[in-house]
Formats: C-alpha cells, structure tokens, sequence
C-alpha cells in the first residue's frame, strides 16, 4: 500500500510519468523513418509503444531531381487509430 | 538458338527454347545450377554484339509466315521470344559461340525445311498439320488461334515441370563443360556430331503438334542420345532418361505409340494431381501418362514425371482414346484430372463425417452460449477473483459504467439484458445442474430468440460503439451502405487554432501542473475502484478477524476519499479576478477532466457533490465550454474542437450534475440559481449550450419541486424572486439565445429552455417572453 500511495502522491517519478501527462492529449510523436505523427495518445507502454487516436502522419521523402537538386516532398495520411511500435518512436512530445 | 551450348544436339532442347511461349519464361533455378557447375565460362567479357545477330530487330510478329525466308528454317537462328535472356544465356556459353557459328553453317544445308514425318502425322488433325507447315516459327502467340487452347491447363503444368527440373540437371555439368578441350569434351563433341543427323530428322516432330505453344520443360542439358533413339517423340525419351532409365534400355518403339503405360484413365485415382510428381508412387496412382498420346500436348505436361516401369501393364482403353477426335481426347483427359481432384478433396473433408451426433452438436452450441450469457451475467458478481481475472477489463469498465446508473431501473446495455436479465442466469449454476438434457435443446431455442428480438432492438444507429472498445462498428443496408471513405476535410486551419488559443492563456508550468492534477486523481480513483472489488464479505459477527478486515478496509477507503477531494482542489480558495483559472475548472478544461467526472461522482457523497456544482455554477462563465462556446461573429460557427468538448460535457458531466440536482433540496437550488445571477454574466452564460442546460435544470427541478407540493411558502416566495430577476435579465437576449446557423435539431436545447422558463413564468412574463422570441 505503501507504494501505491508513493506513486500516487509523487505523479513525476519517471521520465515515462511526463508522457502519461498526455494521455488523452494531443500528442506529436517523431518516428524513425522520417516520419511525424500527430495524435490523441490514447495508451503507452514502457516501451513506448503507443496508441493513438484521429492520427495525421507526415512521411518526409527527399527526391533527387536530374540535376541533383534534393526536394523534400510530404505525403500525408490519416488514420483513425494507430498503434505504433515503440522501437521507432524517437520523441513523444505534448502538442502544446 | 545457335549458342545454348549443347542445346543443338537435342531436338527438344531446341523445339523447347523455340517454342517457350510468352507465359513461359526460362526456369531460373536452371540457369544457377549451371552457372555453378561451370565457373569457368563466366570469365570472358562478352561484347553483346558478339552474341547477338540483329535479327531479332526484324522480327515482325504478325508475320510469322515468312520467317522461314527470312531466318533460313527458322529452327537454329531465329529470335526466341521477347523474354529470351541474352546475358545470362550468352555469359554461361561464350566460349561456344564461335564453334556454334562453325556447326551452324555446316547443319544449315542438311536441314531440311520442317515437314512432319508421315508417320507422326496419321493420326493428326489438318489443323495440325496446317499449323506445322504454314507457322514453322513459333512466336508465343499461336496458342491464341488455336480453338482448343486451355490457358489455366497450360499454367498449372509448368508449375509441375519446373518443380522436377533442377534435380533432372544436377547430374550433368559435365556435358556443358568444354571449355578446354579435355579428352571427355573431345569425346562429347564426336557424340554431338553423330547425334546430329538424326536431329534434323526429330525436330521435325514437334511442330506437327496442334498446340505451338507446348511447354516442353526439358531443360536443354540433357546428355546427347545415342542415335537411333531420335525417333522417339522427344518427350518420352527426356522422360525416361529423367527417371534414369539408361538410354540403351530403350528399345524405338512405334513413333506414335511409343510406350503404353498402364493408365487408369477410367478409374480415376484419389491421389490429389499434384502427387503425380512424386515419381516413386505406384503407378496405378498415375493419371494417364501423355506420352502415349502425342496429339494431345497440352495435357503433356505430366510428361515430366517418370513413366511406370515399362512391363507393367498397358492401359486398358487408350485404343478408344486414340480414335476420339483431338478435342474430344483433350477433354476428356481435362475432365479426368479434375475429377481426381475433385474426389480427393471430398474424401479429405469426409474424413470426419459423422463423429458428432446431433445431440453432440446441440451441446457445443449450448455451451457456447451459454459462455456467451456467463460473459454479461458476471456484472452482477463482480467481486469474484475468477471473473476478474478472466474478463478484467470488461468488469472494470461495467462497474466505471454503472456510476450514472445508479437506479436499478435504468436500462442495461442490450447484450446484458438479452442474456443477463431473461436467463435467470444469477439464480446460480446449481440449478442449472439439476436440469436434464432434454431441456438443452429448448434452453437454447430461448436464446436464440432472445438474441434476435436484442438484434432487433439494437439500435438503427449508421455506427455501434461497442462498450469498452476503441473503434467503432459501421452498418449498412441496402439503403445505406457503410461508406468506404471516410475522410474529414481539414477543419480550415481553426479546428487547430482553438485549443492552441485557449491553453496559450495558461502557462506552460500551469498546464503541466493540471495535467499532474488530472493524473493524481484517476490514480487515486483507480485505486478507489480496486478497493471496491476487493471489499471483504460483510463482517459476520462472531469473526473478529472479518471484522477487523472490514474496518481495515473501510478505513483505508476512507483516507482514498478524502485524498481524491483534496487533489481535485475544489477547496481551493477562489481568487476574485486572477488572471489563471481556479484548478477545478481547468481540471474541467480537459476532456480527460470531464471524463472523470462520472467516476468522482461514485465515490463522494452528497455534500461534496453539491460543492462541486456550486463551483461550476460560480464559474460558469469562465468554464472553458461557456467561455469558448461563445458566438463570436468574426469567427463563425464554433470549432470543431470547441462543439467536441461542449459534447463531452454534456454527455459526461451534465448527468452527474443532473442525478445530483434532480434529488437537491428546493433551498440549494434557489442558492445556486441566485449564484447564477450574482457571480455570473447571465446573459453571456444563456448563450451557450451548457450554460441555457444548466438553467434549465434547475427551471425545471423548481416546476417539479412546485407540482409535487413539496416547496415552503418562504421557499417559493425566494424562488420567484429569483426567477423574475433572471427574467428581466435574458428578456432583451431571448432572441440571440438561439444558435447562430438556423439549424433544424441545433436549437433544441433552447426550446426546451424556453418551455423551461414558460412553465414557470407568470401569464404576464409568458406574454413578454412569446413576444421577445418572435
């Protein structure tokens, strides 16, 4: 009981504590990839999985013209809801 | 193609690459198995126009008539196909080339120009020979002229061909590899010039067959033959040699009958076709062997596999197929296999036919149901550990649920009615027991029609939202059908900018400090909702110990309560005109806030219920659904966002509120109506949808407290004092109470407001009132 009450009492005890903050929030999340999503953070794990509601993910997509110019084109989807594995996730950050 | 390698020496390698038809590509496995066997070839640099002749630059396809002027006989030189690999081909046989040029300006004069040998020819159809004659060149596409062509046939027997390939080649690398001239190359090149006569003879064979588009599989490494042996139709001699039948086995059968091998065409086997590759199985199992009939190719592709040992017995009937027609034969034969097939497959699926009974069958069907029905029931005994563990999440959120349900006689969901309720489920498994088998059937004759008449309740909504889960469950009908697309449009940049706006007011510390403050409470109301499952039994008398885990309990309760009161910070002291909200409201701010309302409101008693809504009827202009809810006429319509929280509150904090007001006291009312008046902007307040519902409930709560006679005179008197004044204050903006946009079904909540008021106005007030909404 003890414990309980300690995490209760103290919310911010682990780094993970700062994105249960924004649970049901919108939340941004940068993935490997080049890819950004934007969403409601709906559940996480310590592993950072997560799932997200009512996402808009942003895909980033450097082409390469004749000349060698680089162009970064963006290609966006959206989904209702994602579940994202949390070994690509780099950043979750609160949509503030 | 002159530079196969040893491809020149064997008619049917030749006919093979000639006639690999547009859906027919080489087999790759061939070419890795050979480029490993010899190394050796690959090292020379190849210049593509040592290898390539040009003539494939005048290949006209619709023209195939005259390749042979145009490319001598058409056999040896002309291009293969548009799916001929020239590198890879070129790469394993570069040393070749040049010998082949020599070979094939020695071979040209000696082939004749192909006519199929009068023998091979009997029995064949005129469009066989039409074809042979007039289309020596194959192009891939003659297959489409052809009437008979089966193209699914075609498709499937390659598979089978190029399935027996690799193995055929690995025991000859040794006939490819020639590079240096060792005595064995010397001797394999005297045994290709011998063979080579008799080719010009074979190759003749193959284009009499109907078909053009004959997938010979062979690959093009088999060993050269002994002469003597090309009169054999090319495939039965590969097909033995396949098998390892050594060549001098072989005795020259009758061109075209070459070999009868039992075929049990009549009797067809249960093997499943594709065993028919396996070249161990008996041959009883083996579908007709095509070798016995060469006017038939397409069926051919069972050529591949091995025939039976040659003093087995012959097939009974193949007379009569040799005197149907073509067509017929081809048929027949397409029939034979499918029915095999077929025959298989029902045998496999019969292979349980008739273990369960009846009787069995009802059983299982009754035990699922009844998991079905044991799934819903478990609400009622959620306490057990068994049920938890085996359906926690559904159990939690059942009892989470139940908050707004607090009377027995308010509905439960649909399933758990169907199965809960009319089951009698929680008269308990004993007399369950006792209920003999017969009554299965009917027990599960009543469900079923229980479940029907819930699926006809069940909502006509376009969507299901099933409880507990994320997503959502779309119908469609005729009428409607389930749209595929669901696309939002961007809400034009301001569904984004709302929320940006309103939590720009608060800092950043201060929205972290409320999220911590959201936090805090779902996790003591987490902690809450644990202590209730696992409350003891009540406390039998006589057992100290139970008594003791009861106070326990309690206590512990207790200290939850009042840590959750404290982290809701509604005590907080209010600080007139501070620039930040109180911590309660911004607490309400947050849809998560809301969301918990429902949750708090299980957990408090009376005194704190009537504290929280008196904070939020203190703050009602600050509440961020009032606040933000406001018509702004620059900005249209509200946002997206902002008509989602409004949503959200009146579908989780208004019933909260509403279950309390509905059982408050007349003089808490009349307080809290006077509040309205006196800390908020009225008018501002009755032009938003929370802040005109909040009225309304208490209008509405006054009416019935005044009907049901239940109200003091004092009372009353102070009521309609109240009254009136709220009166005089929204009469000037009873026409701008009405929402923006003239939508039908959007203003509902303001009639009802109206009604509200009109019910409690004087005949005077009701006559002001009509007039100002006109």
């Amino acid at each position: 009981m003890a414990d309980t009450e300690d995490v209760g009492t103290s919310s911010v005890s682990e780094p993970l504590d700062l994105v249960r903050l924004s649970l049901d929030e919108v939340v941004f999340v940068k993935l490997r990839g080049d890819r950004e999503l934007k969403g409601r953070l709906h559940a996480y794990d310590s592993h950072c999985n997560v799932v997200l509601g009512d996402v808009e993910e942003t895909v980033y997509i450097v082409e390469e013209d004749e000349n060698g110019e680089e162009t970064i084109k963006t290609l966006k989807k959206q989904e209702e809801m994602l579940f994202v594995r949390g070994d690509s996730v780099v950043l979750i950050s609160p949509q503030a | 193609m002159s530079f196969f390698g040893f491809d020149t020496t064997l008619p049917r390698d030749r006919v093979s690459s000639e006639k690999r038809g547009i859906f027919e590509t080489p087999d790759p496995f061939a070419e890795v198995a050979r480029a490993g066997t010899q190394p050796q070839d690959d090292d020379d640099a190849i210049d593509f126009e040592d290898t390539y002749d040009g003539l494939g630059d005048q290949l006209d396809e619709d023209q195939d008539a005259f390749n042979d002027d145009t490319f001598g006989d058409g056999l040896d030189s002309g291009p293969v196909g548009k799916d001929f690999d020239f590198f890879g081909r070129t790469a394993q046989v570069a040393d070749a080339i040049g010998e082949e040029q020599v070979r094939y300006s020695l071979q040209q004069p000696k082939r004749p120009p192909v006519v199929p040998s009068e023998s091979m020819m009997e029995n064949k159809e005129t469009i066989a020979t039409s074809t042979a004659t007039s289309k020596p060149k194959r192009t891939g596409y003659e297959r489409y002229q052809d009437p008979g062509f089966i193209p699914d046939l075609q498709a499937k027997s390659s598979v089978w061909g190029y399935t027996q390939k690799p193995t055929e080649q690995a025991p000859q690398p040794a006939s490819q590899a020639k590079k240096m001239l060792s005595l064995e190359e010397v001797e394999a090149q005297l045994r290709e010039q011998t063979a080579q006569p008799p080719p010009s003879h074979a190759v003749s064979l193959p284009p009499q067959v109907p078909d053009p588009s004959l997938p010979f599989q062979q690959p093009p490494q088999m060993p050269p033959l002994p002469e003597g042996f090309s009169q054999f139709p090319p495939q039965f001699l590969q097909a033995q040699l396949a098998k390892g039948v050594p060549p001098g086995q072989l005795m020259p059968p009758q061109p075209t009958m070459p070999e009868p091998f039992p075929i049990p065409t009549h009797a067809p086997s249960t093997m499943p076709l594709h065993a028919l590759q396996n070249a161990n199985l008996p041959p009883q199992h083996m579908d007709p062997p095509p070798q016995r009939l060469p006017g038939a190719p397409r069926v051919q592709r069972v050529p591949q596999q091995p025939p039976p040992p040659n003093n087995l017995p012959v097939i009974t009937d193949p007379q009569q197929l040799m005197h149907l027609t073509e067509e017929q034969r081809i048929a027949y034969l397409v029939e034979d296999a499918k029915r095999a097939k077929r025959n298989h497959k029902i045998f496999l699926l019969s292979k349980g036919n008739g273990l369960m009974t009846p009787q069995d069958k009802n059983f299982i069907t009754r035990i699922q149901l009844q998991q079905l029905v044991a799934a819903a029931g478990n609400v009622a005994d959620s306490d057990s550990e068994a049920v938890l563990s085996e359906d926690f999440y559904y159990q939690v959120y059942s009892q989470i649920r139940g908050a707004p349900r607090q009377h027995p006689h308010q509905p439960l969901g649909h399933f758990a009615q169907t199965y809960l309720l009319q089951t009698g489920n929680r008269m308990g498994g004993h007399r369950r027991q006792l209920q003999s088998a017969d009554n299965h059937m009917q027990r599960m004759q009543q469900q079923v029609q229980r479940a029907v008449e819930a699926a006809k309740l069940k909502p006509k909504n376009k969507q299901l939202i099933i409880e507990g889960s994320l997503g959502k469950i779309s119908f469609s009908n005729a009428k409607t059908p389930k749209p595929m697309l669901n696309i939002k449009r961007p809400d034009s940049s301001e569904g984004f900018k709302g929320p940006k706006k309103s939590h720009a007011d608060l800092s950043l510390s201060d929205r972290k400090s409320i999220l911590t403050n959201i936090e805090n409470v779902y996790n003591t109301l987490m902690e809450m909702e644990d202590m209730e499952r696992t409350m003891p039994p009540p406390p039998d008398e006589n057992n100290a110990e139970a008594i003791q885990n009861h106070m326990e309990w309690r206590q512990k309760t207790r200290s939850l309560s009042q840590r959750l009161w404290s982290e809701l910070k509604v005590m907080e002291p209010i600080v007139p005109n501070a620039t930040a909200p109180h911590p309660f409201i911004a607490f309400l701010s947050y849809p998560k806030g809301k969301k918990a309302i429902p949750r708090i409101f299980r957990h408090i008693d009376q005194e704190q219920r009537v504290t929280i809504l008196t904070m939020i009827v203190v703050h009602l202009d600050t509440l961020d659904v009032v606040r933000r809810a406001l018509p702004v006429p620059a900005h249209g319509p509200p946002t997206v966002s902002v008509r989602e929280a409004i949503d959200l509150f009146s579908q989780a904090v208004m019933p909260s509120l509403l279950g309390y007001i509905n059982e408050a006291p007349f003089n808490i009312i009349i307080g809290l109506l006077g509040l309205v008046i006196a800390q908020t902007h009225v008018q501002m307040v009755a032009k938003t949808r929370i802040g005109l519902g909040i009225l309304t409930m208490f209008l509405s709560r006054a009416e019935i407290v005044k009907e049901a006679g239940q109200a003091s005179e004092q009372d009353w008197k102070q009521w309609v004092e109240k009254f009136n004044m709220l009166f005089d204050t929204l009469e000037p903006i009873f026409a701008d109470i009405f929402p923006g946009s003239i939508n039908a079904g959007d203003d509902m909540y303001v009639w009802q407001f109206l009604a509200a008021v009109g019910i409690g106005a004087s005949p005077e007030q009701q006559q002001r009132l009509v007039i100002a909404v006109k």
